[in-house]
């Protein structure tokens, strides 16, 4: 509801200037009132995407624990492997947690599309990026060793 | 205490990241554990490091590997939950730069160790 006053009150603003003939000035308060009026629901979706992550991330690393117990009764060389995996399964985890992040930021950027929050979304993709390519390459090699020790 | 004091972002994130390093501490505990006695042993002893040691300390390496593995995850969980208020417009003002700091150095740290380890053999004898 206070919301949908404060769309009408731009309006009304909007339609005062119009009045006065200045369309610049029109077009600047229809943005600001846009911009006032997406505010909340992208925050919203911001906060919920970020919790998502957080959620994925806490799982993944409740899993990797009890992943871990299990295998302590295994003997040492067996364990080695079997961390391995845990391993890769969390880094799994986290890339997709860092995929949450990544929509978050580019949400965050349509509110504050300032150079720091475009700078922090570089840097958040390239990392996101050199991580997705050193998992695939541990990935690989450990897909490799498996193969080898049960041949 | 208000109860919207203790549930909010940065509380929760407070709460999962302290949760994420004790597993790290028990993890790095108990395989710090399990290779102490052959170890003591091939000291004791006087051996030359033998396969068992050897298979041990590639175990803890492991460990330790997994333990970055959670701190990256944390690293993550700092970096994208550091807004307590979604209302807040002006967030740029609550980034934390020391979490964004630890998050890139984590990262670059779990890369770099991962890709080095990659060329050498760790996963046995």
């Amino acid at each position: 509801m206070f919301q949908f006053f404060t769309v009408t009150s731009s309006l009304s603003l909007i339609t005062t200037s119009a009045d006065s003939g200045s369309p610049g000035n029109g077009i600047i308060i229809i943005g600001q009132s846009l911009q006032s009026f997406l505010q909340p629901f992208v925050s919203a979706v911001t906060f919920g995407i970020d919790i998502a992550a957080g959620l994925i991330i806490g799982i993944s690393a409740i899993f990797g624990l009890i992943s871990f117990l299990k295998i302590l009764s295994k003997p040492i060389k067996q364990q080695t492997q079997e961390k391995e995996t845990i391993r890769l399964r969390l880094a799994r985890g986290m890339l997709l947690a860092l995929d949450f992040e990544v929509g978050s930021d580019i949400l965050k950027t349509v509110l504050v599309p300032s150079l720091n929050e475009l700078s922090i979304l570089a840097v958040v993709v390239g990392i996101r990026i050199v991580l997705s390519w050193s998992l695939s390459k541990e990935i690989d090699k450990h897909n490799i060793d498996i193969k080898g020790s049960n041949d | 205490m208000p109860i919207t004091d203790i549930f909010n972002a940065q509380s929760i994130v407070f709460i999962v990241t302290r949760i994420i390093d004790i597993f790290v501490v028990f993890i790095i505990g108990v395989s710090a554990f399990q290779i102490f006695v052959p170890l003591l042993l091939t000291v004791i002893k006087f051996k030359e490091k033998d396969n068992r040691s050897n298979i041990s300390i590639k175990s803890f390496i492991s460990s330790l590997l997994l333990a970055l593995e959670l701190e990256s995850a944390n690293a993550i969980l700092k970096m994208g939950l550091f807004i307590s208020n979604n209302a807040n417009i002006d967030y740029l003002s609550a980034i934390n730069n020391n979490n964004f700091v630890f998050f890139v150095a984590v990262l670059s740290v779990r890369i770099a160790i991962n890709q080095t380890l990659r060329r050498y053999n760790i996963k046995g004898p």
